[in-house]
C-alpha cells in the first residue's frame, strides 16, 4: 500500500508540474488560442477551483489502477511501456471524451487538440513513473 | 461686472472616443467605444481672475455593451465582469479641470466615475488642445483597478489564466462650442 501511495504521490507531483508547464508554454507559444479560456464555457475561478486542481491526482489514481491491472501486457523497455500507456489512455479514454466535448460544447478544434496533447504527455509521464517504481 | 464668472457650453462630438486598456497573463487588450453618440453638453465655468481650476458640469454616459475589445471572449467576459446586465452604463462626470489658456499639457482635473453601481472621485491628467475658438480637444487618462469598483478581474482555470487588476481608461473628448453664455452663475454639480 505504501508503494502505491508513494507512486501516486510522485505521479501527482510530476503531472502537476507538467500540466502547469504545458499551460504556460501554450500561453507563450499560442496566445491567441489560449484567449479562448476567457470564453463563458469555462468556469470563472472561485469555490470550484479545487475540482480543476485535483485533476493530476485523479488522473494518477486512475492510471495507477490501470497500470496495476494491465502491466503484465506491456513488455519492452521503460520508454516503450510509457508510450503504450499514453497511446492506450489517449485512444481509449481521451479521443471519445474529447469527441463528445467538441460535439456538445462551443470549443475550437485546436483547443481540443491541446487537451489531447496534454493528456498524452501526462499519461506518458505517469507511465514512466509507474513502470519505474512498480514494474 | 467685467470680471464675473461666465460659462462656456460645449457639446461632445461624435469623433470622441473612450478606451480601456488592460493586460491578462496571455495578452494585452484594448476595449474601444468608437462612436460616442449621445449629445451630452459640458459646461465650463471660467473666471477671468486668477489661474484657478475651471469648474465643469456634465460628462459622458457610455453603454458598457458597446465596448469592443477586438477579442470575442475578452469582450464578453469583460462585459460580464463590469456587470453590464445589471449596471449597463459607465458614467464619467467632469468636476473640474486645471487652468488652461490655449494648448496645454499635464493639466489635472477631477472626475467622478460611476461603474457597476459604485462612484469614485479621482484625478485625471489631461492634454488640452484649443487651437480653434469653437473646438476643444480633451485627452485624458487614468489608471484604475477593478477593486476600486468592487469588481474582480476575470480569472479562469483556478486563476492560472487571469486579467490583471490595473486598467487604464483613456478618453478623447472632441468638444464643439455651442455659444458663449457670459455672466451666468456657476452651474451646480449634482
Amino acid at each position: 500500500m505504501k508503494k502505491v501511495i508513494v507512486a501516486v504521490a510522485i505521479s501527482t507531483l510530476v503531472l502537476s508540474i507538467l500540466g502547469i508547464t504545458m499551460l504556460y508554454g501554450a500561453i507563450y507559444f499560442l496566445p491567441e488560442l489560449m484567449e479562448e479560456y476567457f470564453s463563458p464555457v469555462f468556469r470563472p475561478a472561485g469555490k470550484n477551483d479545487w475540482l480543476f486542481l485535483v485533476h493530476p491526482l485523479i488522473l494518477s489514481i486512475a492510471l495507477k489502477w490501470f497500470w496495476e491491472r494491465y502491466k503484465s501486457i506491456f513488455s519492452g523497455p521503460l520508454l516503450l511501456k510509457a508510450i503504450e500507456v499514453a497511446l492506450v489512455y489517449g485512444i481509449v479514454s481521451q479521443v471519445p471524451v474529447l469527441w463528445l466535448t467538441f460535439g456538445a460544447i462551443d470549443i475550437s478544434l485546436p483547443m481540443i487538440g491541446t487537451w489531447l496533447v496534454y493528456g498524452l504527455v501526462q499519461s506518458f509521464a505517469a507511465g514512466l513513473v509507474f513502470a519505474k517504481l512498480n514494474p | 461686472m467685467f470680471n464675473a464668472p461666465y460659462t462656456e457650453k460645449w457639446v461632445i462630438e461624435r469623433g470622441s472616443n473612450l478606451c480601456i486598456e488592460g493586460r491578462s497573463n496571455i495578452n494585452s487588450f484594448r476595449c474601444d467605444i468608437k462612436e460616442y453618440l449621445q449629445p451630452d453638453t459640458i459646461y465650463v465655468t471660467k473666471d477671468r481672475q486668477g489661474m484657478k481650476p475651471f469648474p465643469v458640469n456634465g460628462g459622458l454616459t457610455i453603454d458598457i455593451k458597446r465596448f469592443d475589445c477586438h477579442q470575442k471572449h475578452i469582450t464578453n467576459d469583460l462585459r460580464k465582469t463590469l456587470k453590464a446586465d445589471e449596471q449597463p452604463q459607465l458614467k464619467i462626470r467632469l468636476l473640474d479641470i486645471g487652468y488652461y489658456n490655449g494648448n496645454a499639457n499635464n493639466i489635472r482635473g477631477w472626475v467622478s466615475i460611476e461603474l457597476a453601481g459604485i462612484t469614485k472621485k479621482t484625478v485625471v491628467d489631461y492634454q488640452v488642445k484649443h487651437d480653434q475658438p469653437d473646438l476643444l480637444l480633451l485627452n485624458g487618462s487614468r489608471q484604475l483597478k477593478f477593486s476600486d469598483f468592487g469588481l474582480q478581474p476575470p480569472q479562469k482555470l483556478a486563476g492560472l489564466i487571469k486579467v490583471e487588476e490595473e486598467l487604464t481608461v483613456k478618453f478623447q473628448l472632441v468638444l464643439r462650442a455651442l455659444k458663449a453664455d457670459t455672466n451666468r452663475l456657476v452651474p451646480k454639480n449634482d
